[in-house]
């Protein structure tokens, strides 16, 4: 995918007709200014580029009807047209209480902290690209439920347990959009699902991100040589 | 209840023949009463008019023909309008020409760029038979009235004009209504408001067709008898309200879920809503049918052929500057591929990337 290409989807994604409507405040706004940072290298004939939220600064939906509350943060970079790297993360927050503290079972400092907070991360989803260093088995693209959390998170997983890792293709801005859509607004969002220009818009983030890991998969698929998480390993 | 119109023609028999219509037509009588007046050139004309009192100004469009002292007063009924705007800020003014001589391309988007025009209406209409324009601007102003003889002119007494409940309240605060809080509003801005975005968008407010379509069911079905008697709590009788009717989309939907069981209100409007009409009344009704593919429930209208469509066959169409809390202007694919008025250049860039495709495709088999 061109950068141009890649910074008008995010740029109309960013607007209410999609999921601008669905966004926290403040979140379009630091969509748009990923965008402007990506059409900023693009000017300045940079052939590597890169588009990152970060974690301090997170892609963040609004509330939804079960208090829950979903964020998006990660980095895509790329050479030219061709995609590099995408390492994405979808944290959902719970804002309920009854759901972010079990009495009796939970330290009090689970509790005061969300007393102070009044959110609480209760699962994370890593969506990676296995690093170069690494020489244990796991899938290129993989995800991983866990993670090392921030201290506002106010949840904890252990940093030795960074297994299973899941083979999973590639996940970028766009398609966790549709992902966090389709399972937090599933009702309120059928309308924009509806909407060809928004399929379109998936469409291209798929063929951009996970042709090339589907196209690979399939043939996997068929291998009878190895399994498909035998040759994704490999 | 009789309006005082005023009548600003340069042209002597002009000037009797619309006196005589508005006078005698039948659909006009008791409705209004007709003073005429050249063009004003003179502070003093201004007095005369303003010492008539008048409730409505039809103002021609062509002033070039010298009175009888020879004078002429060298500007078009549209500028005379803004000059009249200065001077009658709470009484509507109409621009009443000719077709042939108002030429409305060179004037596009005059009624929302120009705000002393309330109205531009062409003679000839008025001798049609079948024509509601003398029931359109008695309309247009006794809804002026009620607002100049508001003493209140806070947001809830304009809220409380329009009927809005607690929720379309807040609708309404975010579509651009000309009311910043603690200020007092004024009658010709807040018709402005009501008659061009709160009743002409869709959104807070539905036509006969948008609120067939939100009920899933044809427009037929929707204005037969005995629907309309159901969702008559849901229609809109607050100032400047349509000849023709409309409904606030929420009171719609309360009047549906109220005739809905709950299985039927687990599904979408459009699904749960003829179900339970059938069911209660026990025969089968038309449902709103996708003028592309003739699916139905069709859940969308199609901006440019005023037909139900399916969300799926249509493009988003930036046709005007309605404020995002209305209904988004959508194309439907058969208007993309029939009609003359479609035009490419309102399509966002990622829905004018699917206009060839959507040339060529076959229709879906109904």
């Amino acid at each position: 995918m061109r950068t141009e290409e890649y910074a008008t989807s995010l740029t109309y994604l960013a607007d209410p007709k999609y999921i601008g409507r669905y966004l926290a405040p403040g979140s379009k706004e630091t969509l748009l200014e990923r965008v402007s940072l990506l059409r900023s290298q693009r000017r300045k004939g940079h052939f590597e580029w890169q588009v990152s939220i970060p974690r301090e600064s997170p892609l963040t939906f609004k509330e939804n009807s079960d208090r829950l509350q979903a964020d998006v943060t990660g980095i895509i970079e790329g050479e030219g047209d061709e995609v590099k790297e995408v390492r994405t993360l979808l944290r959902i927050w719970s804002l309920d209480e009854a759901l972010c503290y079990r009495a009796g079972i939970d330290a009090e400092q689970v509790k005061s902290k969300f007393a102070e907070t009044g959110q609480r991360v209760m699962v994370r989803f890593h969506f990676e690209r296995r690093a170069k260093h690494v020489t244990s088995l796991e899938p290129i693209y993989h995800l991983q439920v866990g993670g090392v959390a921030l201290e506002n998170e106010n949840c904890w997983f252990p940093k030795q347990l960074d297994i299973p890792r899941f083979h999973f293709p590639p996940m970028d801005i766009v398609l966790l959009c549709e992902l966090v859509l389709v399972n937090l607004f599933h009702k309120s969002s059928r309308n924009l699902r509806e909407k060809p220009e928004w399929k379109k818009l998936v469409v291209k983030s798929q063929d951009a991100f996970q042709g090339s890991y589907f196209s690979k998969f399939y043939s996997y698929v068929n291998s009878t040589t190895d399994t498909i998480l035998g040759n994704l390993i490999s | 209840m009789e309006i005082s119109v005023i009548y600003i023609d340069d042209v002597s028999q002009e000037l009797q023949k619309y006196e005589a219509k508005f006078t005698t037509d039948p659909r006009a009588m008791g409705r209004f009463t007709i003073k005429t007046f050249n063009s004003p050139k003179l502070p003093a004309d201004y007095d005369h008019i303003n010492e008539a009192d008048p409730e409505l100004l039809l103002v021609d469009f062509n002033l070039d023909i010298p009175d009888e002292s020879g004078q002429v007063i060298g500007i078009s009924g549209v500028t005379l309008s803004t000059e009249l705007r200065q001077k009658f800020r709470e009484v509507p003014i109409v621009l009443f020409t000719r077709k042939s001589v108002f030429n409305i391309q060179d004037y596009t988007r005059i009624r929302e760029t120009l705000s002393s025009i309330d109205e531009i209406v062409y003679k000839q209409e008025v001798f049609k038979t079948d024509s509601t324009i003398l029931a359109d601007l008695h309309k247009l102003a006794t809804g002026y009235r009620t607002l100049r003889n508001q003493t209140n002119r806070s947001w809830n007494d304009l809220l409380k004009l329009l009927g809005a409940s607690q929720s379309d309240s807040e609708l309404l605060e975010q579509s651009n209504p000309p009311v910043v809080h603690r200020q007092r509003w004024t009658a010709a801005s807040v018709a402005s408001w009501i008659r061009d975005i709160v009743l002409r968008f869709p959104g807070i407010l539905y036509d006969a067709l948008h609120a067939a379509t939100l009920l899933g069911v044809s427009k037929d079905i929707f204005l037969s008898e005995n629907v309309q008697n159901a969702f008559a709590p849901a229609k809109y009788t607050g100032i400047f309200a349509p000849t023709e009717g409309c409904w606030w989309k929420s009171k719609l939907q309360t009047v549906a879920y109220s005739i809905m069981n709950k299985k039927e209100r687990e599904l979408p409007l459009r699904h749960g809503f003829p179900a339970a009409w059938e069911r209660s009344k026990g025969n089968s009704i038309d449902r709103a049918k996708c003028v592309f593919s003739g699916e139905s429930p069709a859940d969308w209208v199609c901006h440019i052929l005023k037909e139900p469509v399916m969300i799926k066959y249509s493009l988003s169409y930036n046709a005007d500057d309605r404020p995002t809390v209305m209904d988004e202007a959508r194309v439907s694919f058969e208007a993309i591929r029939t009609s003359n008025d479609f035009d490419e250049k309102l399509v966002d860039p990622l829905g004018r990337d699917l206009i060839a495709d959507i040339r060529k495709m076959s229709k879906p088999v109904e």
